[in-house]
């Protein structure tokens, strides 16, 4: 049973990870702090750990799809991340896929149910 | 060490770790993030932020290394397609290496008592076992450079088809090895004649001369085992094409000429003069390592040809 367990665990990952950059640019549409989109996620049901989302965020910004600034209001000085021009195509399409995929998937599952 | 401090060790362990030019701006953004999630856990669980909190919090972070990893692209020394590969040709070279030291070994030291095979074990790890690190070496070296230049030039890594028929030969290319093989044959029957004949004799003393022992006892089998090989190869020349029958015999010649260049080796001299007996047995050794490679290939292609040659149950008979 433990084993068959750690093969589910294994298996979601796999989903989970496949689908936490395109959750992670929908939310950023408008300017965010890593925390703030992290809580943001969690408060949509989309938990993604802090050792995975702040460095994603840095290689997103590093690959032009994210742009990022300091800003430093009442409390200490945070990066904050937004999709870039590029990065707005490129959510555009990506979200697009994703839609594609959900109804074929939704398909594949119903049909596999009947 | 307080909350903070342990915050500030964790950022130090995952910072350097990280490019020089992105160590600076990640740890700013990472002192924030950190404190914003210590005073989040601290505020859920009532009460202020502790050392225990800031540890759990970290360890549920990640190790520094893997963090410090996810900041940059992945970009494996060895392609993960690779690993298997890479992990056999590293075990296999490094078992025939030991082997073949170990024998080497045998020979220059008999072990007879329990002291000798100390002394034997010692040689072989410190002569042998310790300098054939340069094996995994050589092995990293070749994958590492194969992955650089796959990402590099992607279109050099795309699939190509293998000749449909590789059981074909070129046969004026056989023949003209045959031709080299058997000249080399008559050489190795008379090498002081050989090399008489290019230096004019001049030599005083020739250093190709045999070893007696070698000569009537040891060079006539190797000899049978030779020109046996060499039938093969003119048989495989009328055919035209490798046969099961002859691919099977081929690997089994080459085991047994192994076997005895093996037993040459170790059976004492081959030539009377210390250097040229030195240079051939290094050379043995060479081959035998080549032609072992060579059959462990040809045995993994027969057994690849015999599981892929057998239809799969349901097309048998099938419509």
């Amino acid at each position: 049973m433990g084993e068959r367990d750690g093969v589910f665990e294994k298996l979601e990952l796999e989903l989970r990870r496949g689908v936490i950059v395109l959750a992670a640019l929908s939310q950023l549409h408008t300017f965010r702090y890593g925390y703030e989109l992290r809580q943001s996620l969690l408060d949509k049901g989309m938990a993604i750990e802090e050792g995975t989302l702040y460095p994603l965020l840095r290689r997103l910004e590093a690959q032009g799809v994210l742009t990022s600034e300091w800003r430093t209001g009442d409390g200490p000085p945070r990066r904050y991340y937004a999709l870039s021009d590029e990065g707005r195509r490129l959510y555009e399409r990506l979200a697009k896929s994703w839609r594609g995929l959900n109804d074929t998937m939704s398909i594949l599952l119903d049909g596999e149910s009947t | 060490m307080n909350a903070n401090e342990l915050i500030e060790s964790y950022i130090s362990d995952v910072a350097r770790l990280l490019p020089r030019t992105q160590r600076a701006d990640v740890a700013r953004e990472l002192r924030t993030l950190l404190h914003d999630e210590l005073s989040d856990r601290a505020a859920e669980a009532g009460h202020d932020p502790d050392e225990r909190t800031a540890h759990d919090m970290l360890i549920a972070f990640g190790r520094p290394a893997e963090v410090a990893a996810r900041y940059r692209p992945a970009h494996p020394i060895i392609d993960p397609a690779d690993t298997r590969r890479f992990l056999r040709v590293t075990v296999i070279g490094m078992a025939v290496i030991w082997l073949l030291g170990l024998l080497d070994v045998l020979r220059r030291h008999p072990a007879g008592s329990l002291d000798d095979a100390l002394i034997v074990l010692q040689s072989w790890w410190l002569g042998v076992a310790i300098p054939s690190l340069w094996w995994p070496g050589v092995v990293l070296l070749f994958f590492a450079l194969a992955a650089w230049t796959r990402r590099r030039r992607p279109s050099r890594a795309t699939w190509k088809p293998r000749p449909a028929d590789r059981d074909h030969i070129n046969r004026p290319a056989r023949t003209a090895a045959l031709i080299f093989f058997v000249c080399g044959t008559l050489v190795l029957l008379d090498p002081p004649a050989a090399l008489d004949l290019v230096t004019g004799g001049r030599l005083p003393v020739n250093p190709l001369t045999y070893d007696d022992d070698f000569y009537h006892h040891r060079a006539p089998w190797l000899l049978t085992a030779m020109v046996l090989h060499l039938a093969l190869f003119a048989v495989l020349i009328v055919h035209g094409r490798w046969r099961p029958s002859t691919r099977r015999i081929d690997i089994a010649m080459n085991l047994v000429i192994c076997g005895l260049l093996t037993w040459i080796l170790l059976a004492g001299d081959i030539f009377t003069a210390r250097p040229a007996d030195q240079i051939t047995k290094t050379v043995i050794v060479l081959i035998v390592l080549t032609a072992l490679v060579d059959v462990a290939q040809k045995l993994r292609r027969e057994r690849r040809r015999v599981s892929y040659a057998t239809p799969l149950p349901r097309l048998r008979g099938g419509s």
